[in-house]
């Protein structure tokens, strides 16, 4: 299991995250919501080691991971970032390719070879093999970004009697279509049944609705609900932390809830545009 | 896009399905020039006698008969001059690629980051300011001075490049390469101060420095720096797996368990001490470090683990080039070599960056 415990995180006396405290548990997708700036990305770049924390601790099955050397940690755990601006031009199965490189000394046996090519049938990115990866559309991008970090995890066997593995997603589906948003959240549920813990950050509540085993709701720095899906959704609540009117409804075929946002009138006494322009006329 | 289109791989890229037939195709390429720069010259000597007169050294004998001239040609002359011209051809290069990789910028360039300026500046200033110093110091120590010169003025621009770059102990790799440019310019300006007070010998040994010129090699320098081009040549090509790793950013590198700062930290020692000794042996010998990597890339693709051999084995064969057209193009005398690479370089780069869409990224 890897834990956050009693995170938190501040720079130039501003505090952007407090006493956050995560389980990301083998075999489940666990998804982080929360508005702009409520310290998401924050939380996971802690996670993923990229920041240190200014206090608080994080556990790989109880050990600290600052304890842990890093290959074996990146073995373990993979983070796909946002977005990957890649200068000079690599193709797009050497891109996948490094996601091998905890596991490669001098050159790829054909092992590798063998996870690569499946990784990227798995994210539909092989046809796009031998191309340039900057002539790719952002989206065609996350799903290559996918497939790396897919590789750097995988694992051949049920993973019953394997250490267990954890895939860090940081807005994976920001640019990418509708049928592809669900593609790859559906990758990433079947991934965890292979005894891998699973941590995404959605912006649509919708998908985290459909798809999340567990769900973290994060406002102004802090965790303010964490829980089954059904529990953590309530409409108060998410009015409240989105500052947006939701009705909550349930899915007409999936049963899980579903969330519709109700938008304020287009003219009313707040809207900046209407108040600047009567206020030059 | 046409998915089925896309999955042949165009124009040079098909090529990079048998990289190790391109890598002996440049490794003979090499050889050939190797060849060609040791029987050309004023003095012309066949490839037979080239023979004869190497195997004679080790007690062979080969049917080719020479001269007593000959002899001292090959080896007095041209033997030390073309070995420091591949080693300084291949550690431009490579430190090229390496900087190129580590500044994550396809424009880094030793020259860009100062390093060269600096150990130019170091030369400079001992030719002008020096002199006082060959009174004092002993006979067997004084050849040593100028290129000593040259690779402190290197080593004390990278360092300072290097301090400026690391705010609360991380490398900021954009704040190094802007302090880089600024240094370059101040070194630049004050060569060009030394420039402007110096008679007229001291300036014809100036332009030696700036435009850079493998004349002087004799193996009285050849040994003395042979370890500081040996050992980036070696050590960097290790780095490779890190630096491709470390294309994706800094923090991507550092999830795939690569040690990213040990990697900056290797990477400007070796570098900083590749052009330092390349410096002070033959001046700034300009574009080998920007446009060597971009050709190996359009050869062999970006991996690192083919780019920095490719780059050691082009860097060395297009000095040698460089230094054939030099020494025969004005005989008897002789062209700075930096003025040939640029001459070459730049039109060939301009034509790159017009015909490939590879080189820019696209």
């Amino acid at each position: 299991m890897l834990s956050a415990v009693d995170l938190s995180f501040q720079i130039n006396n501003k505090q952007l995250l407090q006493d956050a405290s995560l389980d990301v548990k083998p075999g489940e997708v666990t998804v982080i919501l929360g508005p702009n700036g409520a310290g998401k990305s924050t939380f996971m770049k802690l996670l993923c080691g990229d920041l240190l924390s200014s206090s608080g601790f994080i556990t790989l099955d109880g050990n600290s991971t600052q304890s842990l050397d890093r290959r074996s940690m990146a073995q373990r755990r993979a983070m796909m970032p946002q977005s990957s601006n890649v200068v000079f031009p690599f193709s797009v199965y050497e891109i996948v390719m490094m996601g091998r490189s905890p596991y490669v000394s001098g050159s790829e046996t054909l092992h590798d070879q063998r996870i690569v090519k499946t990784a990227m049938q798995c994210t539909g990115v092989s046809g796009l093999a031998a191309r340039n990866y900057n002539t790719l559309s952002g989206g065609e991008q996350q799903r290559v970004q996918l497939a790396r970090v897919l590789t750097q995890i995988w694992s051949d066997g049920n993973g019953v009697d394997e250490a267990a593995r954890y895939l860090l997603l940081d807005e994976p589906v920001a640019s990418m279509d509708l049928a592809h948003q669900h593609e790859t959240l559906r990758i990433a549920k079947q991934f965890a049944q292979r005894n891998a813990g699973v941590l995404v950050i959605l912006h649509d509540i919708n998908l985290a609705a459909m798809y999340a085993d567990r769900i973290a709701i994060f406002q102004s720095g802090k965790i303010v609900r964490q829980g089954k899906p059904n529990d953590v959704f309530d409409q108060e609540l998410i009015s409240k932390v989105f500052g947006i009117e939701v009705l909550l409804s349930e899915h007409p075929t999936l049963g899980c809830p579903l969330m519709v946002s109700l938008p304020r009138p287009i003219s009313d006494s707040t809207n900046q545009i209407d108040n600047y322009q009567a206020g030059v006329a | 896009m046409n998915e089925l289109v896309a999955d042949k791989p165009q124009g040079l890229l098909k090529f990079r399905s048998r990289p190790e037939l391109i890598m002996a195709g440049l490794g003979m390429l090499l050889f050939a020039t190797i060849l060609l720069a040791i029987c050309s010259g004023a003095v012309s000597v066949t490839p037979g006698q080239v023979a004869s007169i190497l195997f004679s050294k080790l007690g062979i004998n080969l049917p080719w008969e020479y001269e007593m001239r000959d002899e001292l040609v090959v080896m007095s002359l041209r033997l030390p001059r073309i070995l420091l011209g591949l080693l300084v051809g291949a550690t431009l290069a490579l430190s090229g690629a390496a900087l190129q990789g580590l500044f994550r910028n396809p424009l880094a360039d030793p020259a860009l980051v100062g390093v060269s300026s600096g150990a130019a500046l170091g030369a400079v200033s001992f030719i002008v300011a020096g002199g006082a110093l060959l009174g004092v110091v002993p006979d067997g120590i004084q050849p040593f001075l100028l290129p000593l010169a040259a690779f402190g003025g290197g080593l004390i621009v990278a360092m300072l490049v290097y301090r400026i770059g690391v705010v609360d102990g991380q490398t900021q790799v954009a704040t190094m390469l802007l302090a880089g440019i600024a240094i370059n310019s101040i070194c630049t300006a004050l060569i060009g101060m030394f420039i402007f007070n110096s008679d007229d010998q001291q300036l014809r040994d100036l332009t030696f420095w700036t435009m850079g010129s493998l004349a002087r090699n004799t193996w009285a320098i050849f040994f003395p720096v042979l370890p500081f081009l040996l050992i980036p040549c070696i050590g960097l090509p290790f780095l490779a797996r890190a630096m491709n790793a470390y294309v994706l950013g800094e923090n991507e590198a550092g999830h795939l368990g690569f040690n990213v700062e040990q990697l900056k930290k290797l990477t400007i020692i070796l570098t900083s001490m590749a052009i330092g000794s390349a410096v002070a042996v033959s001046g700034i010998i300009a574009f080998v470090g920007l446009v060597v990597p971009h050709l190996a890339r359009l050869l062999l693709g970006s991996d690192h683990r083919r780019l920095l051999p490719s780059s050691i084995l082009l860097g060395s064969t297009l000095i040698l080039v460089a230094d054939i057209i030099s020494r025969t193009a004005v005989v008897p005398a002789e062209l700075p070599i930096g003025v040939v690479t640029s001459c070459i370089g730049g039109p060939f780069f301009l034509w790159l960056l017009i015909n490939k869409r590879t080189l820019r990224g696209e």
